[in-house]
């Protein structure tokens, strides 16, 4: 009698133990398979996020540096991530061409229209997820 | 006879007191690690969700020679909200952080996914030409208000002329 009362105790506490962790492990699976997802969508948009400096150039009579640049990738660049970094220094600029005022689709070319003060040597761009690109031939006239 | 029935009974007693004690601590183990499984599970995310880089032109990155001041710029690469108040950034081997650091949201708001963090620190004595190593290291927090993961990313730089 004893071995049974002991039996069933130990397996209400290992019933009790398990229907206790079910909820924690439904919570741990949801969070370890939206994880994945999450990694695998950024990576994706990381691979596919790609771009070109197709040219810069600087007009030394209106100070107005213009740099072209070409979404080569298959995602769209939100304009609002697009940073200009001109001898390094984070430079605020305006948007010509392109279909929208707030992507750059792939395939489309965009100029990207800054004044400065000073004839730059170094122009880099960067997109989202970091993506950049950095081009020192630039062209003066 | 009633002795011995006395002496099943104190028997059968023990036993069902020791297999209760058994299936409680069972029990406890059990929901310990249930918790330890959700919390290993949140932290992954966060680990995963948080990142961070600097996008600074590593052959030019801004140094002020009268006062010292570097700027790194610091782009949210992740999916969730980076602390500021966290953010330690470092230069050839002089880390910072708190209130020795000034920072500021280019366009304002959070740092967001996508925004990026503009900071200055105190690094003296560096000299153009010369190849620097330097860091950025802060945590995640979830939508719930709660640091979650870290990011990090390192650079080596020149700074600019």
């Amino acid at each position: 009698m004893a071995t049974t009362a002991s039996w069933l105790i130990i397996m209400v506490g290992l019933v009790t133990g398990l229907l206790l962790i079910q909820h924690d492990v439904d919570v741990a699976l949801d969070d370890l398979k939206e994880t994945t997802e999450e990694w695998k969508r950024s990576q994706t948009m990381l691979k596919n996020t790609d771009f070109e400096i197709s040219s810069a150039f600087y007009n030394n009579t209106t100070s107005a540096l213009r740099v072209n640049i070409k979404n080569s990738g298959s995602e769209v660049i939100p304009i609002a991530e697009v940073v200009l970094l001109v001898d390094g220094v984070v430079t605020s600029f305006n948007v010509s061409g392109g279909s929208s005022s707030s992507y750059i689709y792939p395939g489309e070319s965009v100029t990207l229209i800054s004044t400065l003060s000073g004839a730059p040597s170094r122009v880099r761009v960067v997109v989202s997820w970091g993506v950049a690109r950095t081009i020192n031939n630039i062209r003066y006239g | 006879m009633a002795s011995e029935s006395i002496s099943q009974l104190i028997w059968f007693i023990a036993t069902v007191l020791i297999t209760t004690s058994v299936a409680l601590l069972f029990i406890n183990i059990i929901d310990d690690y249930g918790g330890v499984l959700t919390e290993r599970a949140s932290r992954l995310r966060g680990e995963v969700s948080a990142d961070l880089e600097i996008i600074n032109d590593p052959m030019a990155v801004p140094y002020d020679n009268t006062t010292g001041n570097i700027t790194f710029y610091i782009k949210n690469t992740g999916s969730i909200r980076l602390s500021i108040v966290d953010l330690v950034v470092a230069a050839n081997g002089v880390a910072r952080g708190g209130s020795e650091i000034s920072t500021r949201i280019l366009g304002g708001g959070e740092w967001d996914p996508g925004k990026v963090l503009v900071t200055s620190f105190n690094v003296g004595n560096l000299t153009r030409g010369v190849d620097y190593h330097g860091w950025a290291q802060t945590s995640g927090i979830t939508e719930g208000g709660k640091l979650a993961g870290t990011a990090w990313d390192t650079i080596e730089f020149q700074i600019a002329s």
